[in-house]
């Protein structure tokens, strides 16, 4: 498969179709929209997860069954949690989720400036929430809910710093996705690429980073829901 | 700018903030009556917010039916399985 061919919608797969197109060195044809065996970037990314949300979602049954054992430490758990400061980490990473889909749009179209500008709006909140997640711990430190003050703090530091762990990749892959996007043939250098946007392989990378990058908002939609607001 | 206004990522974004506000006004102790039904609530608002993601922002809506049976089937087990325990408890 060729670095030359083209992509204008999201079809990594079917745009290497028209081998003989591309091989005259014309665009290749259209393909259509949505092939019954499109899938967003690579099978790799979604074994990786279907896995990790998989992990996570084992984790958020231990949760809700400790707290079944211990109401009276979940109660005094999450009322000691602000559910104010958590929607507003889940704006942060709702955001970046939008920020992340537009720019998979915008780059489609070979729009790389637009779209670069879109991957800095993603880095910013992501950043944003890698700011403000320590900010709350150390505010709960020195509540003295620490830890050892109960599962319940055990679960939320240890939940919290693995998906902030994620977040900081998160963010990494925002840094690369906008250093390689700059890559993309444009809009205006149509005369050397009758079709601008990403290769097969480019839109391929950006879509596993955005995938990911997804994968680390849904895993936040739900341990906002279980540490900041289940009672 | 505007266009973006119609764009389906900006509005699916708008209701999952939405949502979001929803949850947040039923956990935080905003009186409603029953707390059982308001933390069923926000786990299933939480579930269909995962949904949306997946649909919309993961581009999953025009995925081969393999992968979105794999992802929605995950998403509603957890989803179902969590509020079970919850109910149970």
């Amino acid at each position: 498969m060729s670095s030359t061919e083209s992509l204008t919608s999201p079809l990594s797969a079917p745009a290497s179709t028209n081998s003989t197109a591309h091989h005259n060195g014309a665009a290749a044809k259209p393909a259509e929209p949505h092939p019954r065996k499109w899938i967003p970037g690579e099978a790799g990314i979604w074994a990786f997860i279907l896995v990790d949300f998989s992990v996570f979602g084992g984790y958020f049954g231990v949760f809700l069954t400790l707290r079944a054992r211990q109401p009276v430490d979940w109660l005094a758990g999450s009322q000691a949690l602000s559910p104010t400061h958590g929607a507003i980490n889940t704006a942060f990473m709702l955001t970046a989720s939008m920020f992340m889909a537009l720019f998979i749009q915008h780059i489609r179209r070979g729009e790389v400036a637009v779209a670069r500008k879109l991957l800095v709006g993603a880095g910013i909140c992501g950043a944003a929430f890698i700011v403000n997640k320590p900010i709350e711990w150390i505010g709960q430190l020195r509540a003295g809910n620490g830890a050892h003050r109960s599962e319940f703090f055990q679960l939320y530091f240890l939940l919290t710093g693995i998906h902030l762990l994620h977040v900081i990749a998160a963010v990494f892959v925002v840094l690369y996705l906008w250093r390689r996007a700059a890559k993309v043939g444009t809009v205006s250098a149509s005369n050397a690429r009758p079709h601008p946007g990403p290769t097969v392989l480019q839109a391929r990378l950006f879509e596993n980073g955005a995938s990911y990058w997804h994968l680390v908002d849904l895993i936040w939609m739900v341990l906002f829901a279980l540490f900041y607001l289940v009672r | 700018m505007i266009a973006y206004l119609r764009n389906e990522i900006v509005l699916v974004w708008a209701a999952l903030v939405a949502l979001t506000a929803l949850s947040w006004w039923l956990g935080a102790d905003h009186g409603v009556t029953s707390v059982a039904v308001a933390t069923t609530v926000v786990l299933v608002v939480a579930f269909v917010k995962v949904t949306l993601i997946g649909r919309t922002f993961m581009e999953l809506k025009h995925a081969a039916p393999v992968l979105k049976a794999l992802f929605f089937g995950l998403t509603t087990v957890i989803g179902a399985t969590l509020v079970g325990i919850y109910l149970s408890s």
